[in-house]
């Protein structure tokens, strides 16, 4: 009988005291810093969802402000030319994120997904206290040096770097231009982002570079005046991706 | 055979297969044997820590990793919520494929919050904004100046003066100590830029720290921030300059500074015979004027001097014209020797040659008078100036503190002049000194938490004696008893004396109400005794009667201030009371008069915060100003070679209002940034001149009259268009004032003059090897009497940056001035550039400079008055090139 009951208690206990609730959401604020012409700050969130292995980058316009505003704890997107989004899914190796072009809204599908990180790197860095190990890519025109924590092996970054082999804390291009540096990484599981479900149309990557950088060039080229002989001049792009796979 | 090459071929593929590649995979399980899915594998050397590869684990578990390398290594299994694993590895030639599973034990999360520190370029805390240097300066910074130009929102303009936004800087402060005040330009001109790590602006400033929170104050400093390796370290650079295919110009410039945390030492400097002007304002750093600052009484009294032969161009770069030979040193230092007690130095030398040519011809056209004089100037000046200062602050405890400064200023000016005038050669000799002594202690008591006490007391004594000789006698018609003289002399001696006392209450009210009660008493003594004598020779003929003074002018002023901000939500109303009782006395030769009057001076003002991006400004002030010593002398005064000039023998209250509107759109950070002020002001009473016009000499007597009316209006607008990465400014502004006076004993006539400028400006932000900066300004004036006078002027310029890489860069300066109402010689250019080679490994700069390269060697300018109009051509340095050699340590 005492047997019984002790194992009884036993069982109990097991159940009782359940394994440690997985934090199944892991969210990282990032200062960004864009080093343009008119030099910015914003805040972005990236919240992983450890368990669906996918990730959403959410930017916000507070630009020179230490702080977001959060109300009742849910980040909602606000549509139209304030908030952008970026959305990764590593199982189905898809990348959707919202641009705005000429006052329309558009979800560009991005092509590329596994980036070619070089990680032979031996030096590492200090950010906070966590020790970081040294990686570099070739993306889209741009090289950029990205510090990540092998001790939290979360292969996602901000924006679209992914696939190292820890979290990135602090990438920036060689130029300083684009930066990106992580201030506070919280976990807990619930999510805290909240993508609204809009109507918005949804084109490819080849599409948006086309509608971005193409159609302004022949709006141009339309306005020369007779007798100028226009050379296919690059007007040069401004942006954090300045040239595309296929261009190449 | 076909078929043993084909077995070949693939022996041969497969046998490269295996020595190339190895294939590490297996699976990653909990302890329930469940798989881990999005896991990460790192193989790292055992030597260098170093990843060779990486790879992640599928959703059920599995991973692969492939890698071309030998040896031994570590392979680092791990997962969120799990304990690291670590195994050995070692992969020989032979290996093709290892497998290595493991279970990984489960760990709770030690941290749920993680905070990283991060490295801001732009931090914004409550009432500073902390800039990091690197992101915005791209190693073309010389000095100060150039560093804060590229900082967003701040500007710096032609003269040296650092705004942010439209509000000058109080102070430039070193690593939180502050060594020269309203003096800052001797600072950000010559300090380099390289040490500098941050720059942090301070809003809302309180040049006493106990006032912090308790004053209203829109007050903005700046603190410069150094990087580790400049800190408690003797660093600096000295830079030598030589000109080459000119004549011998020199430049020597040096700078030596330690900026410790308990001392700091600033020495520098100057020599050069280049034009530029090292200290900037001088007057900023001798007799700084700090308006509205609480328990700062005496800074709006000085000596002015009556004779002045000095020259300079309105409009136009000093240094093209400043034929100088300029010698300054100047030290300074900071000592804390205990947490106490900190005591400030500064001493600064300066001797200085300069030569100005002029060329003029003034043609006066009023009424019945009609003539035009010609003048051919060359003035030949040298001074030495030496000053000192010693300040004392000693915090008493948290809420007391007191501090004493104290100024000593000597200086010596000798003037000589070479004048040709409608023929006739005349030599003016004018030697001035000023010896200035001042003494300043305040108390401050914070003895509640909002409410602060001050007490000031000051007493300054200064004696500017000037002595005047021109060897020419063009006044036969007015000394019509000594017409053998040929040369004449006027001395004047001018001694002031001030002691004041302030006592100074801030109360700031829970409802973040502000009151504050002054309560004081200024005395000031002030002598004039002006001697004018006629000579023969050596010989002195006579002292004419009505051409020498000897007045004692002592003012008494008990004062009773009183000031309410009211605050409601956005809102904010203030109003100012402001009580006076004057005893005047002036002893004028013999004579004694005195009065004592009592006048009220209000103020009502109110602030409208509308939004975050609007705010607007608006007060109405009534003021009673008490005459000074110069509007009371009756006897007449040779000011210069020509003119005579005396005042009223009568006391005068001048009374005048002002209304000013401010309206600002946007902040200093937004695309866009418009500031609107409008500034109306109606003297009821001021003094105007009765002017005797002859061709040889003016006689200019005070009178006082009503009514002088000064409207203006001025706007700034700021707009950054993306598309060019650029930034417009657009500055138009327009203001006009109408006054009285009268020529010749005639009836009063109208003066009315107008100015309407309007110009733009667009200025680049590109990171790359270009960058330009180009404006246009437009300038209109009107003189209007009885007859009408105006000219346009048109300056324009354009810059040109050019950076090849960090060690060359390229700097060209242009200019075109264009006088409206010249008929010949109207339009002048200027080029100037600036090429820089860097070494950084031997800390030299090499520098090639080159100014005024189109040699544009004279400058004409016209200006209007309301008695005619003049034409004048000035000389200007010639073209020069100058190597520059520096060297930082």
């Amino acid at each position: 009988m005492k047997k019984i009951i002790n194992i009884i208690f036993l069982l109990l206990l097991i159940k009782v005291f359940p394994q440690s609730k997985k934090n199944s959401f892991v969210r990282v604020e990032y200062d960004i810093f864009y080093n343009t012409e008119l030099p910015n700050t914003k805040k972005g969130i990236l919240e992983i969802d450890l368990n669906l292995n996918n990730s959403v980058f959410f930017l916000s316009e507070s630009s020179l402000e230490s702080g977001l505003k959060k109300d009742d704890d849910k980040i909602t997107l606000i549509g139209k030319n304030g908030n952008r989004y970026m959305k990764t899914d590593r199982a189905k190796k898809l990348i959707q994120y919202s641009e705005f072009i000429k006052n329309e809204t558009y979800l560009v599908n991005d092509s590329i997904f596994e980036l070619n990180w070089d990680i032979n790197h031996t030096e590492i860095k200090k950010i906070g206290e966590i020790v970081c190990n040294k990686a570099t890519l070739y993306f889209r025109g741009r090289n950029y040096i990205a510090w990540y924590d092998i001790k939290n092996p979360i292969n996602f970054g901000p924006w679209k770097f992914n696939n190292l082999p820890g979290l990135i804390l602090e990438i920036y291009d060689e130029t300083n231009r684009y930066n990106w540096k992580a201030s506070t990484i919280v976990f807990s599981n619930k999510s805290e982002i909240e993508i609204p479900k809009e109507d918005i149309q949804v084109i490819s990557i080849q599409e948006f570079v086309d509608l971005r950088y193409s159609q302004n060039n022949s709006k141009i080229y339309s306005k020369m005046p007779r007798g100028v002989q226009t050379e296919i001049i690059n007007v040069g792009r401004s942006g954090i991706e300045i040239k595309f796979e296929w261009e190449e | 055979m076909k078929k043993t090459q084909i077995l070949l071929l693939i022996l041969l593929v497969a046998f490269f297969e295996s020595y190339s590649q190895t294939i590490l995979k297996g699976q990653i399980l909990d302890e329930l044997n469940k798989a881990i899915p999005y896991g990460s594998i790192l193989l790292k050397n055992t030597s260098d820590a170093s990843i060779i590869a990486y790879s992640f684990t599928k959703e059920d578990g599995s991973y692969t990793l492939k890698t071309l390398e030998t040896g031994n290594f570590i392979l680092i299994f791990s997962a969120l919520g799990y304990r690291t694993k670590t195994t050995e590895l070692a992969i020989s030639d032979s290996s093709s494929e290892i497998i290595t599973n493991v279970i990984l034990i489960e760990e709770a999360f030690a941290l749920n919050e993680v905070i990283v520190s991060s490295e801001k370029p732009i931090t914004i805390s409550n009432d500073t904004i902390n800039f990091k240097t690197n992101f915005f300066t791209n190693g073309t910074e010389q000095n100060v100046e150039d560093l804060l130009k590229k900082i967003p929102g701040l500007s710096v303009d032609s003269q040296g003066t650092i705004k942010v936004g439209n509000q000058e800087i109080e102070k430039l402060m070193v690593d939180g100590d502050d060594l020269f005040e309203r003096g800052y330009k001797v600072l950000s001109k010559n300090m380099p830029a390289y040490p500098i790590e941050e720059v942090e602006i301070l809003k809302n400033y309180s040049n006493n720290r106990l006032l912090k929170g308790i004053e209203e104050s829109n007050k903005v400093a700046l603190n410069l921030k150094l990087n580790e390796k400049s800190k408690r370290i003797w660093f600096g650079n000295f830079t030598l300059g030589y000109g080459l295919v000119s004549e011998n110009r020199y430049e020597l410039k040096g700078n030596l500074m330690n900026f410790g945390k308990k001392n700091k030492y600033y020495f520098l400097t100057n020599l050069n015979n280049t034009g530029s002007d090292a200290i900037g304002d001088v007057q900023n750093l001798v007799r700084p004027f700090r308006f509205n600052e609480p328990g700062v009484i005496g800074d709006n009294v000085s000596i002015t001097n009556l004779i002045g032969l000095n020259g300079g161009i309105s409009n136009f770069k000093r240094e093209r014209s400043n034929f100088n030979n300029a010698e300054l040193l100047s030290l300074n230092a900071i000592f804390s020797p205990t947490e106490k007690l900190k005591i400030k130095t500064l001493a600064f030398l300066n001797t200085d040659e300069t030569i100005f040519f002029r060329n003029a011809t003034e043609t006066v056209n009023v009424n019945t008078i009609d003539f035009t004089n010609s003048e051919d100037f060359k003035l030949r000046n040298k001074t030495i100036l030496g000053f000192g200062k010693l300040d004392f602050n000693y915090t008493i405890s948290k809420t007391k503190s007191l501090e004493a400064t104290t100024k000593y200023n000597s200086g010596n000016d000798h003037n000589s002049a070479n004048l040709v005038f409608n023929g006739l050669s005349t030599i003016q000799s004018l030697k001035n000194n000023n010896t200035l002594f001042d003494q300043k202690i305040t108390y401050s008591n914070k003895f509640k938490d909002k409410k602060v006490f001050l007490l000031t007391a000051r007493y300054i004594q200064e004696e500017s004696p000037q002595n005047y000789v021109v060897n020419q006698f063009l006044f036969e018609e007015l000394f019509t008893s000594s017409t053998n003289a040929n040369n004449v002399k006027q001395f004047i001696e001018n001694k002031m004396q001030y002691i004041g006392i302030n006592a100074h209450l801030l109360d700031r009210r829970e409802n973040d109400d502000l009151v504050e009660i002054q309560v004081g008493n200024e005395y000031c003594n002030d002598k004039l005794n002006t001697a004018f004598e006629l000579f023969e020779d050596d010989n002195s003929l006579d002292f004419p009667l009505g051409y020498q003074n000897q007045i004692q002018y002592r003012v008494n002023d008990v004062y009773v201030k009183s000031k309410y901000r009211l605050k409601i939500n956005d809102f904010a109303l203030s109003g100012i009371l402001d009580l006076h009782q004057l005893y005047n006395s002036l002893d004028n030769n013999e004579n004694n008069k005195s009065e004592t009057p009592f006048f009220i001076n209000p103020s009502f003002g109110a602030e409208w915060k509308i939004n975050g991006k609007n705010k607007l400004i608006t007060t109405y002030s009534y003021n009673t100003t008490n005459a000074k010593i110069l509007d009371l002398h009756d006897n007449y005064v040779l000011t210069s070679f020509r003119s005579f000039q005396k005042g009223l023998n009568t006391f005068n209250q001048l009374n005048n209002s002002s209304v000013v509107l401010n309206y600002e759109l946007g902040n200093w950070s937004d695309r866009f940034f418009a500031n609107t002020f409008m500034m109306y002001s109606k003297n009821h009473d001021f003094f105007s001149s009765n002017t005797f016009l002859n061709q040889n000499y003016t006689l200019s007597d005070k009178i006082r009259i009503e009514d002088r009316e000064f409207l203006s209006i001025n706007s700034k607008i700021d707009y950054y268009f993306k598309a060019i990465s650029s930034n417009l400014k657009l500055d138009v502004g327009y203001s006009k004032s109408n006054y009285k006076n009268s020529i010749n004993n005639a009836a009063l006539r109208e003066v009315k003059t107008a100015n309407f400028n309007y110009g733009l400006e667009l200025r680049s932000g590109f990171r790359g090897f270009f960058n330009y900066h180009l404006g246009t300004k437009w300038l209109t004036n009107t003189i209007e009497t009885t007859i009408s006078n105006n000219f346009t002027d048109n300056t324009s310029f354009l810059d040109l940056s050019f950076l090849f890489d960090k060690k060359l860069d390229i700097q060209l300066q242009s200019e075109r001035y264009y006088f409206g109402n010249l008929t010949t010689d109207n339009t002048y250019y200027f080029l100037d550039f600036d090429a820089r080679y860097k070494m950084p490994e031997q800390n030299v700069t090499i520098t090639l400079t080159g100014k005024n390269l189109f040699n544009t060697e004279t400058f004409r300018q016209v200006s209007i008055s309301d008695i005619g109009s003049a034409t004048t051509e000035f000389r200007l340095l010639p073209r020069f090139v100058l190597l520059k050699l520096e060297y930082r340590f």
